[in-house]
């Protein structure tokens, strides 16, 4: 799976560079700017140096890695199944993360959604007992919220 | 100047500088022995907690949990073999094997006295060479500067990785995120695919801590691993018997110390290289020069020693470009430089000059920081080996919600957290396809200082030129040609050599 997420990840960035060449070269071609010292300049000549290296890097893969390449992708099923448990772990945390970071502290606030996200994640990876689980999310919360804004005078989200 | 000198020295010894100091090196300890937890994460997800302190309490925050986040590492490279950080990588070769052989104890306390022994010549040299490098400094131009930070990256990529490509790639990807948002020179807007919340850029703090924090504790909650299994330390023996054991096991090696710390603090002061690549330099050196050479690997003090000397005294080294040139030595240094810009200090050559005092702080920290070392990483020697047992799965979802603290303390924007949560993913993506991190923010660091003395020397000669002309700036350039191209030449041409 790893030599063909490579991959993957190699011609991601390679083409992420290129728009970020595409865009400085528009920005370059703006008149009001001079296009040697101008604000385009940088980010093209990084870009390029980014482009070459990620080509590079792609071409070597194909050329060195095609067959396990090929043979990854073909296996790609069993392979998902033979790593279920490092997906799923993976989907989790993300996910819980996601839905903690994005969706539930801008609805209840820090303190509650913390909690609750310490209780979801401790009680599936740490496979801690229920009650240990609620008592160490909700004293963690409280306190970290009492520790930064009473102590610290920062506010959180 | 007598005056002078007697306020600095009281301020470092005041209640307040030891209290930050005692438990910034409690915290680093704790955090680099625990597998997983590494010193740079510490650094970075403090930031906000310090954002609030006067400057000089933050800095003996940082520095502190630096240091002892890096002799925190060789606690569990001693009992798990497994490195709490990078730096102690060389230095579970021959810890396990001591601990195996029930010496345990005094393996961590030849680690301890070795660490802070290191450190402390470190700081010797940094006062010594830092003044010198500093006055030197003050003749270089933008286009040296523009050189010199490449080559931080440069040699990071080179180092930090398997693959060179994959490092160099992952540092030009640091430089190029830095460009998104207003340009540094005419003040204008570019890339920020129309969102008003790129128009200051990508937030370089919490871009750390998720490329340091978020990445570290995904990684860690979907590996195998949970828990270790631990070499235990035999709690009858006593403490200070193993001290003076250990004491005397360092004096009968002087040479191997001194050649070590100062081996350390040259290779911390290389622009981008830092205390991992220190360790391993010491502990070749080190085998190649002793007598003893079949011990190495099997539970060799001599091989403990230098490694630990080394990345220790390395701590030190990396302050001499930060100081200087106002250009990181290694990952965690670049994190610091960060936590500096964030209190108004710009490190460069005039800082010498503008902030004298608190050079003096600065290294008045560092001796404080290593003397702590010894007192708490000795009395702690026991209690150790029962923290590193903690579990994956109920800390990292706590360096989760550290991590969202520290993105958005900073600022009080939630768009931070999502910036930690995007570069979290990231780092996630690389590690996983072996690519460094460290060069991706050495980048993201000193993108700044890339662009604008880039852009400088352009508008001087409106030509490419200088560049390779003017005399520092091309020898910059032919030590960078000779380390890359180097290594391709020998494995070509003289494979026998690499045999």
């Amino acid at each position: 799976m790893l030599v063909l997420f490579e991959f993957i990840l190699s011609f991601l960035i390679f083409l992420f560079a290129l728009l970020f060449m595409v865009l400085s070269i528009l920005i370059g071609l703006d008149s009001k700017y001079d296009l040697i010292v101008g604000p385009a300049v940088f980010p093209i000549v990084i870009s390029t140096i980014v482009i070459i290296f990620s080509g590079f890097w792609i071409l070597k893969q194909i050329i060195k890695n095609k067959g396990r390449m090929i043979k990854e992708l073909k296996q790609i099923k069993t392979n998902f199944i033979k790593n279920k448990n490092f997906f799923i772990n993976f989907l989790i945390i993300v996910l819980s993360s996601f839905c903690y970071i994005l969706i539930l502290m801008p609805l209840i606030g820090f303190t509650i959604s913390t909690a609750l996200f310490l209780f979801i994640t401790t009680l599936y990876f740490g496979k801690m007992k229920l009650v240990k689980s609620i008592i160490l999310s909700v004293l963690f919360s409280y306190s970290i919220n009492y520790f930064f804004l009473h102590i610290l005078n920062i506010y959180l989200p | 100047m007598m005056e002078q000198s007697i306020y600095i020295l009281l301020s470092i010894i005041s209640f307040k500088s030891i209290i930050w100091v005692v438990l910034g090196v409690t915290l680093g300890i704790v955090v680099g022995a625990v597998p997983g937890l590494t010193a740079t994460m510490a650094v970075a997800l403090l930031l906000s907690v310090t954002y609030g302190m006067d400057t000089s309490a933050a800095l003996a925050v940082l520095i502190s949990v630096y240091l002892g986040g890096i002799y925190g590492g060789s606690r569990s490279a001693i009992l798990l073999n497994v490195p709490g950080t990078p730096s102690s990588a060389a230095t579970a070769l021959d810890g396990f094997p001591l601990a195996q052989k029930g010496e345990a104890t005094a393996a961590s306390l030849v680690a301890t006295i070795g660490s802070a022994v290191g450190g402390l010549i470190g700081v010797l040299i940094l006062a010594v060479a830092a003044p010198v490098i500093s006055k030197g400094a003050l003749k270089i131009a933008a286009w040296e500067y523009f050189w010199m930070a490449i080559f931080g990256i440069a040699i990071s990529a080179n180092l930090s990785g398997k693959s060179v490509v994959k490092g160099l790639v992952a540092g030009m990807l640091g430089l190029l995120i830095t460009t998104i948002g207003l340009d540094p020179v005419y003040g204008g807007l570019r890339l920020t695919f129309g969102s008003r919340q790129l128009v200051g850029g990508v937030s370089m703090l919490p871009a750390m801590i998720g490329l340091f924090g978020f990445t570290e504790a995904i990684c860690a909650i979907t590996s195998k691993e949970t828990t270790q299994k631990i070499c235990n330390i035999n709690n009858k023996e006593s403490l200070i018997r193993s001290f003076v054991y250990a004491s005397k096991k360092i004096v009968k090696l002087p040479k191997l110390t001194l050649i070590s710390s100062v081996i350390g603090t040259f290779i911390g002061a290389v622009p981008g290289v830092g205390p991992d690549i220190a360790s391993w330099v010491a502990y070749d050196t080190a085998k190649r020069k002793s007598r003893n050479k079949e011990e190495f690997g099997r539970g060799s003090y001599e091989g403990l020693l230098a490694s630990e000397t080394a990345n220790n005294a390395a701590t030190s080294g990396v302050f001499i470009p930060l100081l200087t040139l106002g250009i990181p030595g290694c990952a965690v240094s670049a994190v610091i430089l960060g936590g500096m810009r964030l209190h108004g200090l710009r490190p460069g050559p005039t800082f010498f000059i503008d902030q004298k005092q608190l050079i003096f702080y600065i290294i008045g920290i560092l001796v404080l920081t290593n003397i702590f070392i010894i007192i708490i990483g000795t009395m702690c020697t026991k209690i150790l080996s029962q923290v590193i047992k903690v579990q994956y799965g109920i800390i990292m979802p706590i360096v989760i919600v550290f991590s969202v603290i520290g993105s958005y303390a900073m600022s009080y924007r939630s768009f931070d957290i999502i910036i930690m949560f995007v570069f979290g993913l990231i780092g996630f993506c690389m590690r996983k396809a072996n690519m460094p991190v460290a060069p991706m923010v050495l980048g993201l660091i000193l993108g700044d200082i890339v662009e604008t003395n880039f852009r400088k020397a352009l508008i001087v000669n409106n030509s490419f030129m200088p560049f390779f002309t003017r005399p520092i700036s091309l020898s910059i350039v032919i030590i960078m040609l000779i380390l890359f191209v180097y290594p391709i030449i020998k494995q070509r041409f003289f494979p026998a050599i690499k045999k």
